[in-house]
């Protein structure tokens, strides 16, 4: 009868309390740039970065609430999605503090480029509770959108521009592709976009598998491989991260990941339950690509950019070995790695905007003997890619182990043995890095550290990313000594996820039906 | 007999790294009080161990002691767990004692002192932890620990080839550590428990396949640390490059990494792996001591034949754990602490050389005896404990390898002469390229182009002392090598009798047609082999 | 067979029949004007599909904005760039087209047979008993389809924030001469442009 109070009652909009707070944030941002004007960028990063530290607190708050389903099922606030929400959240919250001080330096405006990365962040956040396809798709949008939009933020720039260009054309066709399957999804369940009712009418429908389901895995796989740029859906990577802002580059590389992350989960554990063994297999492949090509071409190259862009190829493969093993400790290790990247990755992009901020280059080249002139900076950078590499005992060390442990567990051998190897190929490149900051000799400098200014924290904009990279490498270095509350945390968040503990059920009883294996 | 309240090993372990971290706020320039600093921090923790495995060891048992398990993460099963038995006490004090005598040794370090001293400390305590870890995760980390620092230290303060060197370290070592820990993770998932513990993973029972598998694993991670014959390309390279200290510690104490882990996972944990390697093991020793005396015969580079004298050394480590007798398997520990012992105080009287002549090859020396009359004598007396002179302790640790596998009751008659003959020839060579050796640097003509310069000529106290700490304990475990065995002999007994069960099951099993020469069951477990002689 | 069932089974086919020939045209005419017309073609001859389905408001919806909107917007497009350029012919060309023809093929035999093998749950509901599909697709908006609406708002602001962004003339000061802007935006990303900044960030070069 009375339709809008009868919704009213069931939306349970509580749940996306955090998106609210960072939705906030971003109109007070855009509405309080458009006041104050341009005065305004000495205060509006740290209220986006208040926003964001408060939308976590938010999401403490939700943890085990004991009805998730909010707006009538579109999105769910369980513990999964609550933890890679915070993943994104703080993602974003640790970029910020290197953007302000790039974007300033690059004289464009930095409101509505926290504007746009504040979206990226809501899409990022919203994909990771989506638990509808329509959903899904929007919030899945929302990110790219804004990714293309930061990409191409420095208009000026040719690069960037072709960087943002090509990321679009990519990632407008792999959005097509991963929307043309999930409209077989929705034509193969009867019309049902929900995941859940999708998971539950499938197997009435199909009686098993099909081609159409299968065709709709191959494509639904194709649109998150791209966001999680894995091996063989990767080849905008090198030439947008190169190309692009450096801070876009960080955000893209974790926040993005993340949130890419988080729909594979939801949407392969869940509407693909029926096909695990069949997205086994197609992520083993991928992952096995990922992990050879990200870590042997990172080999090769000369740009510390492009360097970290396969060596972020290389990292998804890694953590895909968590998404395949498919057990409770294969999710934790996933969302312990995902943690454990996020401050790694970005104290190194930090360290690598500081100094190309102070040198204007990225050339690996151009680090010879940056030690005598910045420890600082060195140690920090140096902290970040060991832990990259893997080395003990910094935190990366400690998610490898655990990705791999899993992966033992569920009985992977081959793609583990395969992992370690790479990892040993990945610390040489990383450890290249090092060298040539640390080994040097002052004779042997380069012409930009040569050159290389004071070193002056006192600029505008400065504090704030020291205290961002401050913050990234005492994580990076304690997390993994004292992980014990952060495996505890994903541990909980994975036991506690009612879809993932009825998909490991269903996982297990067809598996005798399936005639592809995935034990490899 | 546990001492809970105080916990002696984590002390020891974390001790030089907590201080390594105090190094970059010590107000220092030219690296004067960071040295100190260093030393400081290297006796305290020495006279800690001493002190502890004084009062609180027991040598009577063959039980881990002082033993200390802290949960670490548990959703790993990873603990914080150390404890010490007869195999890794003297390790441990070897490792304490070469890395703080190398910290004296590097007093003229001014390029980069504190980087230099922070690594060293680093380095001391994964070392320690390396023997002390009983937790599999443990080891591994602590294995992996000290790969960055080892890397930085050849890379900074090497020689001229010292990139390459420190690059063929990091990736043979990177590279084979992985074996560890897939055959780690792979006994430790076997069976319905997981466990990472090092004594309950040797209770576990394996079936032989993954045994073998898990061994050759161990294998290769280990013997590459050794090193063993095939793997062994880096060493010549890290050796001869590092700078003279870092040589010390290499040659003295990491080396010894791969003998411990030998023993401790490959004979400990896998008997039956080790009844099917022993064989190869005993080859593998053979080639490594005949290989390693013909390189060092070719080499014209002071350390790089230095470096391959260490080869041949380590072959008789191999041959003595995979001799089956206790007598061969306490030789095998106590070529480990000697060896250890004689490579660091020729690698330290070799940068003493250095120091003077700027060159390490020995075509470019000759006659610097009589300017060095002190030198001379003292690496006279490395060399002789070296090429196994009677009285040292190199001659009582090749003595009983000897004796181990010529009395071993596994292997054929045949076997055991022709690896016994092939031993010899070794022998022959050592004393061969040693002997040149000395008598290229410091006999003959002295080269008039070469320049001796410094401060005075001769040895100074310091460097007589570092060397007089390490000749005396060789001679006095050439004397009474009860020193040192009295603190194994229990567990290289325990050992054996570990592998003898194994292998008197195995043949019961199999018969006598196993590739291996064995003989029947009755005969091998009714074999027991003497001790020592006190 | 009726007259409405035949009448709806001639036109079906006429527009089908009309989408695959105006699309290969857009793919295959080398005049960029023409693909743009025939695109128009295309999305019209879908919103008449869309009539045959009882999508009545899909199919106004698409001719609005597709035809109306993303259409003329590649037009005016196609005018403002106004430049003609004869490319050179690639050698062995034809192989990359005989290799996208056989991709093409492939795939669409691929998707043929999913469609026709797939038992596709239809619903027994006939789409003619809804009365007026606008309220129906409102109360999808308010109730099951809320928060992807509502965010689509979110989404649309900052698409057009975006927009602004990207097409908006930067203030460049006057004293800066045009040919720095054109040698600077050659440079590497990171180099500094201290000439372009602006208001508070002003006076701290480095």
């Amino acid at each position: 009868m009375d339709f809008s109070s009868n919704i009213a009652a069931q939306l349970n909009a509580g749940i996306i309390l955090p998106e609210g707070i960072v939705i906030l944030t971003l109109m007070v941002i855009l509405v309080g740039d458009l006041i104050v004007g341009r005065n305004s960028a000495r205060w509006l990063p740290y209220v986006a970065i208040a926003g964001l530290l408060t939308s976590i607190v938010a999401l403490y708050f939700q943890w085990d609430t004991p009805d998730p389903d909010a707006f009538l099922g579109a999105f769910s606030g369980d513990n999964l999605s609550i933890v890679f929400r915070g993943i994104i959240a703080l993602s974003t919250a640790v970029t910020i503090p290197m953007t302000i001080r790039y974007i300033q330096q690059s004289g464009t405006s930095l409101a509505e480029f926290i504007g746009i990365m504040l979206t990226a962040t809501l899409g990022g956040m919203f994909l990771s509770g989506a638990n509808e396809l329509v959903m899904i798709f929007i919030s899945l949008e929302m990110l790219s959108i804004s990714s293309y939009l930061m990409t191409g933020y420095m208009k000026r720039d040719p690069r960037s521009n072709e960087a943002a260009l090509k990321y679009l054309l990519i990632g407008a066709s792999s959005s097509a592709i991963f929307l043309y399957g999930v409209s077989l999804l929705y034509g193969l369940s009867g019309g049902e976009t929900n995941l859940n009712a999708i998971a539950a009418t499938i197997p009435d429908v199909t009686g098993g598998q099909s081609l159409g389901l299968a065709i709709a895995l191959v494509f639904v796989i194709a649109g998150i491989a791209f966001k999680i740029s894995a091996v063989p859906f990767h080849q905008w990577t090198p030439d947008v991260y190169e190309g692009s802002p450096t801070p876009v580059v960080a955000f893209l590389s974790v926040g993005s990941k993340a949130a890419g992350f988080a729909l594979a989960i939801r949407m392969l554990v869940t509407a693909f339950a029926l096909v695990s063994e069949q997205w086994h297999f197609i992520f083993t492949a991928l992952a096995i690509l990922s992990m050879v090509l990200g870590n042997v071409v990172a080999l090769a190259q000369t740009s510390m950019k492009r360097m970290l862009a396969y060596s972020s190829i290389a990292q998804a493969g890694f953590v895909m070995i968590g998404l395949i093993a498919g057990t409770d400790a294969g999710y934790s290790s996933m969302i312990f790695y995902l943690l454990v990247y996020l401050f790694m990755n970005l104290g190194a992009f930090t360290c690598v905007i500081l100094f190309a901020l102070r040198t204007g280059t990225d050339q690996i080249s151009e680090y010879a003997g940056l030690y005598h002139k910045d420890p600082a900076i060195t140690l920090c950078l140096s902290i970040c890619l060991l832990s990259l590499g893997g080395i003990p005992p910094l935190a990366g060390f400690f998610g490898k182990i655990y990705l791999f442990w899993a992966g033992w567990q569920a009985g992977m051998y081959g793609l583990v043995l395969l992992g370690l190897v790479t990892s040993v190929v990945s610390i040489y490149y990383y450890i290249r890095v090092v060298k040539m900051m640390v080994v040097k000799e002052p004779q042997e400098m380069s012409e930009s550290v040569k050159n290389y200014p004071e070193i002056n924290w006192t600029l505008p904009g400065m504090r704030p990313m020291q205290v961002g990279l401050i913050i990234s490498v005492i994580a990076t270095s304690l997390a993994g000594i004292l992980s014990n509350p952060l495996f505890t945390l994903t541990t909980d968040s994975v036991t506690s996820t009612p879809i993932l503990q009825s998909a490991a059920v269903v996982q297990e009883l067809p598996t005798d039906q399936m005639e592809i294996s995935d034990n490899f | 007999m546990e001492n809970i309240q105080i916990p002696w090993l984590t002390a020891m372990i974390s001790l030089p790294l907590i201080a390594a971290l105090a190094i970059p706020v010590i107000p220092d320039k030219e690296g004067k009080k960071v040295r100190l600093y260093a030393l400081g921090v290297g006796i305290v923790d020495l006279v800690l161990m001493v002190y502890a495995f004084w009062y609180n060891y027991n040598l009577e048992t063959t039980e881990l002691q002082l033993t200390e398990t802290y949960n670490w993460i548990p959703q790993l099963g990873v603990s914080w767990s150390v404890g010490v038995d007869g195999l890794s006490m003297p390790l441990i004090i070897l490792s304490g004692l070469i890395s703080t005598l190398a910290i004296l040794a590097s007093w003229q370090v001014t390029h980069r002192p504190k980087l230099f001293y922070f690594l060293v400390l680093v380095l001391y305590s994964a070392q320690i932890g390396v023997f002390a870890a009983q937790d599999l995760l443990l080891f591994f980390l602590m294995w992996e620990i000290e790969l960055v620092p080892v890397y930085l230290l050849i890379s900074i303060w090497g020689g001229k080839k010292r990139l390459y060197a420190a690059t063929k370290f990091i990736l043979y070592t990177a590279l084979a550590s992985i074996f560890i820990l897939v055959a780690g993770l792979a006994l430790a998932f076997y069976g319905g428990e997981f466990t990472l513990n090092l004594t309950e993973l040797s209770l576990k029972e394996y079936p032989l396949a993954l045994e073998v598998l898990a061994y050759a694993g161990f294998f290769i991670a280990f013997g590459v640390k050794l090193p063993v014959f095939p793997l062994h390309t880096w060493l010549p390279d890290a050796h001869s490059q590092a700078s003279a200290p870092i040589s010390m510690i290499l040659a003295g104490v990491l080396l010894k990494m791969g003998g411990y882990g030998l023993i401790r996972f490959n004979i400990e944990m896998l008997p039956h792996g080790h009844i099917q390697f022993a064989p190869l093991l005993i080859v593998l020793g053979v080639v490594n001591i005949v290989y390693g005396a013909l390189a060092a015969f070719g080499q014209t580079n002071l350390k790089r034949r230095l470096a391959s004298s260490s080869i041949s050394h380590m072959g008789f480590v191999l041959i003595g754990i995979a001799s089956f007798t206790d007598l061969g398997i306490n030789g095998a520990v106590l070529q480990m602490v000697s060896h250890g012992l004689i490579a660091a105080a020729l690698f330290f009287l070799s940068g003493v050389v250095y120091d003077r002549t700027h060159t390490l090859m020995m075509d470019e020396m000759g006659g610097i005896a009589q300017e060095m009359p002190k030198t001379f004598a003292m690496f006279t007396a490395g060399a002789m404990a070296s090429l196994a002179l009677p009285g040292m302790s190199g001659f009582v640790a090749e003595l009983s390898i000897f004796l181990g596998v010529s009395t071993s009751d596994v292997y054929s008659q045949s076997f055991r002469v022709g690896i016994i003959f092939l031993t010899a020839v070794g022998l022959i060579i050592t004393p061969i390229y040693l002997l040149s050796m000395l008598r290229e640097v410091f006999y003959g003509q002295k080269n008039p182009q070469l320049k001796l310069d410094g401060f005075s000529v001769d040895a100074k106290p310091r460097e007589i002392y570092i060397t007089a700490a390490l000749l005396v304990p060789i001679i006095a475990l050439g004397l009474y090598p009860k020193l040192v065995t009295n603190t194994y002999d229990v567990k290289t007994i325990e050992v054996t009798t570990k592998v003898r069960e194994a292998l008197s099951v195995m043949a019961e099993q199999q018969g006598n047609n196993l590739n291996v020469n064995l003989l029947s069951s009755q005969q091998s477990s009714a074999m027991i082999a003497p001790h020592i002689p006190g | 067979m009726n007259l409405a069932e035949g009448v709806q089974l001639v036109s079906g086919g006429i527009l089908a029949v009309m989408m695959i020939v105006t699309a290969l045209g857009v793919v295959l005419l080398s005049n960029i004007v023409y693909s743009a017309f025939l695109l128009g073609g295309v999305f019209i001859s879908i919103s008449g599909l869309y009539i045959l389905l009882n999508a009545d408001f899909v199919a106004a919806a698409q001719i609005l904005i597709y035809v109306g909107a993303v259409n003329v917007l590649i037009l005016f497009a196609i005018m403002l760039v106004n430049k003609r350029e004869d490319f050179k012919e690639i050698p062995g060309r034809w192989i990359r087209n005989a290799s996208t023809g056989v991709v093409c093929a492939g795939l669409f035999a691929l998707l043929g047979t999913m469609v026709l093998v797939t038992p596709w749950s239809v619903d027994s509901t006939s789409p003619a008993v809804i009365e007026n599909t606008i309220v129906e697709i409102g109360k999808h908006f308010f109730s099951d389809f809320l928060l992807p609406f509502e965010l689509a708002s979110v989404l649309l602001l900052m698409a057009m924030v975006g927009a602004i962004i990207l097409a908006r003339r930067d203030l460049i000061p006057e004293s800066m001469p045009r040919q720095e802007t054109i040698s600077t935006s050659l440079t590497l990303p990171e180099r500094p442009r201290e000439l372009t900044s602006i208001g508070a960030t002003s006076g701290e070069e480095n």
